[in-house]
């Protein structure tokens, strides 16, 4: 991992943008029926406020430290000790998600295509594919992810209009405000999965043109909250909230529902594609972000050779992590929901308040 | 090079060796198309000889190299269905699960549910509850959420397939054409599983699913040289009525014509009216909508407004008199009125009577008044019987098709 290596804001959002596809087609609309039944397509209108407030931190952050890490800022605001102690836990957190997506990679694969095979040699390609990138470094991660962005929206461009048969607008309906406070709760996994953004900006030092952080993050977060609304109202409107809350992948029940004239079906191959694209970013950049951290941790040049072993260790994580699909869902609900809440909404906002505090920002 | 190649030998050597299991399991499980037995209809049933076992009856397409081209077999061994290309296969368990794997051990091939289109119910099984035999198909492990759900009207799902399948008759096809063509006469329908499965899920709803029934038919074909040979046939005959997800009863065709009327389900179909002179009018229906309007006092819901609108067109006319001036016209939308507030009335009638709300009212107060269903939803059960329902229709024909007046009309001569 070359430090030298920039890519722009933009490739940034893309990235980010795609690594937030995987787990937004699993949980999203499933949280949503869980809370807010029938209103939980408007939950996304009301995440899109916490993800602003992160955005304009990181942009004041990056205002203030020019040309430097999220990581220099926790080191210049909290100091040494305090800051290795929070990497640490950033590590340790992310770590964490990174064995669980892993997990559910394999898990998706298996509900979606090959129930009764094992799950071994899915986990070992994609740790290949993701060897064979992270060597070649960060821009490479970002050209890719620019590849995989567009690829992933045509095609969900596609479902979502063949999909537009099967949506009904009484299983949309009604919203009344008794809706308010389960739309919230709705929201609380989504702002969580969306803060994701935080742990781009540990590569922040890496980011071209960042001063457009604001403009740019804007019109790509638009973009995002307005494919949740339709991927969550393609969701809840073709299957009804309550199949939607009961089941694991519920994006991909409703596609396979699509039928056009009974021509045009079994399509779900199609989200298949997506799932190991958007895993596949979603991994690499996870990994990618904890081996920065490590190296500054240790304050080490070059870490490229940590990635074999790293890969390996994570391996042997996912399984560790949850054997089977209940544990996987129970471990996202009590642990995951909280862990990503917290480390990429919370604390960088603490960070920002410390930082005015001690009149850094 | 060396190095990330000998990494790469490691790893999967490692895997594959500690693993303890055959390379294959790490593979999707693959199978011939020609060794696949394609599953069309799916019928469940209680056990007749075990009540607490599921009969299961599968219904597929066999190939012309097959021998005889008769029957599967049942769980006896017996020999089912006599047509050239359709069979079936019967199978018990304990589960719909183990019923169709049960019936693996007996098949040519492998029995491969993905193209299943349709699943019948049998009546006794809907009767003890439906829920845990649509367990099986809504996981959709093989199966796909989008398949027809019917019952089986007063028969078993297995009597309905094989006596179809007796009679020559293609039955994925008139399922087929049933589930496209329901609205043309719209005194059934079509329910999809996933739609089943959201109704289930409802607290309140009476669920309402499309009833195939067995009827005798009087045939005078000459085929083979025979003449009023006995021919059955699958008719869709109405609603099957789900309370607290088990069957309590079918409406007929009336009934459920009305159904679909309250449901806003109502396609098109033909209203048969007296006009002035007595004789037959068909007035074929061409739109048919209804809004319900809710009158509250307090929390307290007092009484529901159906507004009907139905128009349609004149479709024939056994008079040979001009019925298409003023007076007659209004006749005949007094008489369409009238035609569709019976049957709406009894529809309600017979809702209130049983308790079964079929009628839509709790879904569209849910969607129209959530905050004021909330407060009534729980005593739901003891208010919707004693609901006060009228009724205003507005009805209109709006035209004729090639000619107005009758062949042969009394003026003219």
């Amino acid at each position: 991992m070359e430090t030298r290596d920039k890519i722009t804001v933009g490739q940034t959002l893309k990235l980010f943008l795609c690594l937030c596809f995987s787990p937004a087609i699993r949980a999203i609309p499933a949280f949503e029926a869980q809370f807010a039944k029938q209103a939980g397509w408007v939950a996304p209108m009301v995440a899109f406020l916490p993800l602003f407030i992160l955005i304009f931190t990181f942009d004041k952050l990056f205002t203030a430290y020019q040309n430097q890490s999220y990581t220099d800022i926790i080191y210049d605001i909290l100091g040494k000790f305090f800051g290795n102690i929070l990497l640490f836990i950033y590590v340790v957190g992310l770590s964490i998600l990174l064995a669980l997506y892993t997990r559910y990679y394999t898990a998706k694969l298996s509900i979606a295509l090959t129930a009764t095979s094992r799950m071994e040699l899915n986990i070992i390609v994609l740790m290949i594919i993701v060897y064979l990138v992270l060597r070649y470094g960060l821009v490479i991660m970002a050209r890719m992810s620019e590849v995989i962005f567009v690829i992933i929206n045509i095609s969900f461009c596609i479902i979502f209009i063949l999909s537009m048969n099967n949506i009904k607008i009484d299983n949309l309906i009604p919203i009344s405000y008794l809706d308010i406070i389960p739309i919230m709760r709705a929201s609380y996994p989504i702002t969580g999965l969306w803060s994701y953004f935080t742990f781009l900006c540990f590569f922040a030092d890496r980011i071209e043109d960042r001063q457009n952080l604001k403009k740019v993050g804007t019109k790509y977060v638009t973009y995002l909250v307005i494919s949740t609304i339709l991927l969550s109202i393609m969701v809840i409107g073709s299957i009804g909230y309550s199949v939607t809350s009961r089941s694991p992948i519920p994006f991909f029940v409703a596609v396979k529902n699509i039928s056009l004239f009974g021509a045009i079906e079994r399509i779900e191959a199609i989200v298949v594609t997506q799932w190991i694209a958007t895993d596949f970013i979603l991994i690499a950049v996870f990994l990618y972000v904890i081996l920065d951290i490590i190296k500054r941790i240790f304050c080490v040049d070059d870490i490229r050779y940590l990635i074999k072993i790293s890969l390996v260790f994570f391996y042997l994580f996912s399984f560790y992590i949850a054997y089977t699909i209940f544990e996987l869902r129970q471990f996202s609900i009590e642990v995951a929901t909280h862990l990503n809440f917290i480390l990429c909404f919370v604390i960088p906002i603490v960070i920002y308040l410390v930082g005015k505090i001690r009149k850094k920002v | 090079m060396k190095r990330q190649k000998l990494f790469l030998y490691i790893i999967l050597s490692t895997i594959l060796c500690l693993s303890g299991c055959k390379v294959s399991s790490y593979f999707p499980s693959k199978a011939e198309i020609e060794n696949l037995e394609f599953i069309r209809i799916l019928g469940i049933d209680k056990s007749p000889q075990n009540p607490e076992e599921i009969r299961v009856t599968m219904l597929y397409m066999a190939r012309e190299s097959q021998p005889g081209g008769k029957a599967g077999g049942n769980s006896d061994g017996d020999q089912k269905g006599e047509a050239s290309k359709i069979r079936t296969v019967v199978w018990e368990g304990r589960t719909v699960s183990e019923a169709i794997k049960g019936a693996q051990m007996i098949s040519e091939r492998q029995i491969f549910l993905g193209h299943v289109f349709a699943v019948i119910i049998g009546d006794e099984a809907a009767r003890e509850g439906i829920t845990k035999y649509i367990d099986f198909i809504s996981r959709g492990m093989e199966l796909r959420l989008n398949n027809n759900v019917y019952i089986a009207k007063g028969s078993t799902a297995e009597d309905l397939i094989v006596k179809s399948s007796q009679s020559g008759k293609s039955l994925p096809d008139t399922i087929e054409h049933f589930q496209k063509n329901y609205g043309s006469t719209s005194t059934s329908g079509s329910l999809k599983l996933i739609e089943l499965m959201g109704k289930l899920d409802g607290e309140n709803n009476g669920i309402f699913i499309p009833a195939l029934n067995i009827v005798a038919q009087e045939s005078d074909s000459t085929q083979g040289g025979e003449k009023g040979r006995e021919n059955i046939a699958i008719e869709l005959d109405g609603y099957g009525i789900i309370k607290g997800h088990m069957l309590i009863g079918y409406v007929d065709k009336q009934l459920s014509s009305a159904i679909n009327i309250l449901n806003n389900k109502y396609i098109s179909g033909d209203i048969v009216v007296s006009d002035p002179y007595g004789y037959a009018v068909t007035l074929e229906v061409i739109e048919m909508h209804t809004k319900k309007e809710y009158k509250f006092k307090g929390d307290d819901i007092e009484s529901v407004m159906l507004n009907i609108i139905v128009n349609s067109n004149v479709g024939e006319q056994h008079s040979n008199k001009n019925i298409y001036d003023k007076a007659s016209l209004e006749y005949l939308f007094e008489q369409q009125a009238d035609a569709v507030k019976d049957s709406v009335y009894s529809i309600v009638e017979y809702a209130q009577k049983h308790n079964v709300d079929v009628l839509g009212f709790g879904k569209s107060l849910f969607q129209k008044h959530p905050v004021k269903w909330e407060r009534i939803k729980d005593d739901w059960d003891s208010i919707f019987p004693n609901l006060k329902v009228d009724i205003d229709v507005k009805s209109r024909i709006l035209r004729t098709y090639d000619i107005t007046q009758p062949n042969s009309m009394e003026d003219m001569k």
